[in-house]
């Protein structure tokens, strides 16, 4: 049967008239300008955790926000010097050996899941900040669709977390730093179960510090999932400059969303990955299992607020 | 080094125009919706592609390429007319593949994907996998699934 088969879609030709009909409109896409990498205005992109990070050396460091992607370490341009910034490394995110190994929707949201199931517990209080770690929490909430705590250090930062059983539940709290469009987003995926979070922190003066989100969807029928990431720095910048190398990756581009941020897309084994940096919000999505063009799909539905 | 090689229009739709066509053929079930496919996937190379060490590694990221822009357009065009066995004539199928071609476009999306690039394009389990972003466990599952759903469309047909 297998001969057959190929011998049967081998036999399906492209026609003569839509070859040239096809090289012809290629001849003219080919003749556009083509979008070179360029250095803009502002702030590289942090390294994602999962990647190996290096640091190239100290420097002064390359305005630009979003990683770029560069041929190899003899590609990184020569730092520049920015007065307003002291000094800083430049760095790049290389695959480890099995990154894009694959990875289960249950695996990937076990911990925030086990944060959900020491809920009014202080056993996980969701790291540190400034260094400092939390000490201690208060519930606010503690049933229905959204569970809510503050969680306390001893320099007066507060932080507020909701679990909720929907992003969208809690959206008030992320809308002035992200549009998400759920209806959109409903027919792409579904969102899983007690796997969300999001954390509003705010400084001793009551001042908003940063705020974070994060939300896991299934994305298919077999096993495809994503995780919705955003952090709002409200005090300072996203401040680094990143590179990623073309060669590292199945594909490396970037996606201009239906709203116009664009991304960082890396796609390597089960793994894709899309990243957006502005100068003082992070998105990013990790996925698996979906192809690029689900992705951009899913980045469609997302967009900052004027 | 990895080269790039020849982008040119012309290069690439001489090399791998029909073997392209055909994965978009069959799994769109119509020509001008594969006929787009191809030049969307073959567009994206020219804008896009990176450089390759071998030909062999060009012509599977056209052919991931192009599957993902066949999964793109499966989500728009599920409500058109799909090809006929005519059409299929006018292609270049020969009478007796006409119906082995129309079974094997009756199958599932997924299963008939995976079938295609293994079977049809000759990559292994491994490459199929990794050109569908996929477990290799996953595309074994896909590929029996295909192999029972084809053996008894044949047979019911």
């Amino acid at each position: 049967m297998d001969n057959k088969l190929k011998a049967a879609v081998d036999s399906l030709k492209l026609s003569d008239a839509a070859a040239e009909r096809i090289t012809r409109s290629l001849d003219q896409a080919a003749a556009r300008p083509r979008r070179r990498f360029r250095a803009r205005a502002v702030i590289a992109i942090a390294a994602a955790a999962a990647l190996l990070t290096l640091s190239v050396s100290a420097a002064y460091v390359e305005l630009f926000r979003n990683s770029e992607i560069v041929g190899g370490v003899e590609d990184i341009p020569e730092p520049s010097i920015r007065p307003d910034m002291t000094e800083s490394s430049v760095s790049y995110t290389r695959p480890l050996p099995d990154y894009g190994a694959p990875l289960s929707l249950d695996e990937g949201a076990e911990n925030y899941r086990e944060m959900y199931a020491l809920f009014g517990t202080d056993e996980m209080l969701g790291g540190r900040v400034l260094s400092e770690p939390w000490t201690g929490s208060r519930v606010l909430c503690g049933s229905g669709d959204v569970l809510e705590r503050e969680v306390y250090n001893a320099s007066g930062y507060v932080k507020r977390d909701l679990f909720p059983a929907r992003i969208e539940l809690a959206a008030d709290e992320f809308a002035p730093f992200l549009d998400i469009d759920f209806s959109a987003l409903a027919r792409l995926a579904r969102p899983a179960e007690e796997a969300n979070l999001i954390c509003i922190k705010t400084d001793p003066d009551g001042a908003l510090y940063e705020a974070s989100l994060t939300a896991h969807y299934s994305a298919g029928e077999d096993g495809e999932w994503f995780r919705l990431g955003m952090c709002h720095l409200a005090q300072h910048e996203w401040a680094e400059s990143n590179y990623v190398f073309e060669d590292d990756w199945d594909e490396a581009y970037y996606y201009a969303n239906a709203s116009g941020l664009e991304f960082l897309i890396t796609a390597l084994n089960s793994r894709i990955d899309a990243w957006c940096v502005t100068e003082h919000t992070s998105l990013s999505l990790m996925s698996y299992f979906m192809s690029t063009e689900e992705l951009e799909a899913v980045l469609d539905c997302l967009s900052l607020p004027q | 080094m990895a080269e790039k090689p020849d982008s040119s229009a012309a290069r690439l739709v001489e090399e791998y125009g029909s073997a392209l066509f055909a994965l978009c053929l069959v799994m769109l079930k119509n020509v001008p919706d594969a006929e787009d496919a191809l030049q969307d996937a073959l567009l994206r190379y020219i804008e896009r592609a990176p450089a390759f060490d071998t030909r062999e590694a060009e012509r599977a990221w056209l052919f991931k390429v192009a599957a993902n822009r066949c999964r793109d357009r499966l989500r728009e065009a599920r409500r058109r007319p799909t090809v006929t066995l005519e059409e299929l004539a006018g292609l270049g199928a020969e009478s007796g593949d006409r119906q082995l071609l129309a079974a094997l476009m009756s199958l599932p999306e997924k299963p008939r994907e995976a079938m295609l690039l293994h079977y049809v394009e000759g990559y292994d389990v491994r490459e199929t996998a990794k050109l569908l972003s996929l477990t290799p466990s996953c595309v074994k599952m896909r590929l029996k699934k295909g192999r029972e759903l084809l053996r008894k469309e044949i047979s019911d047909g």
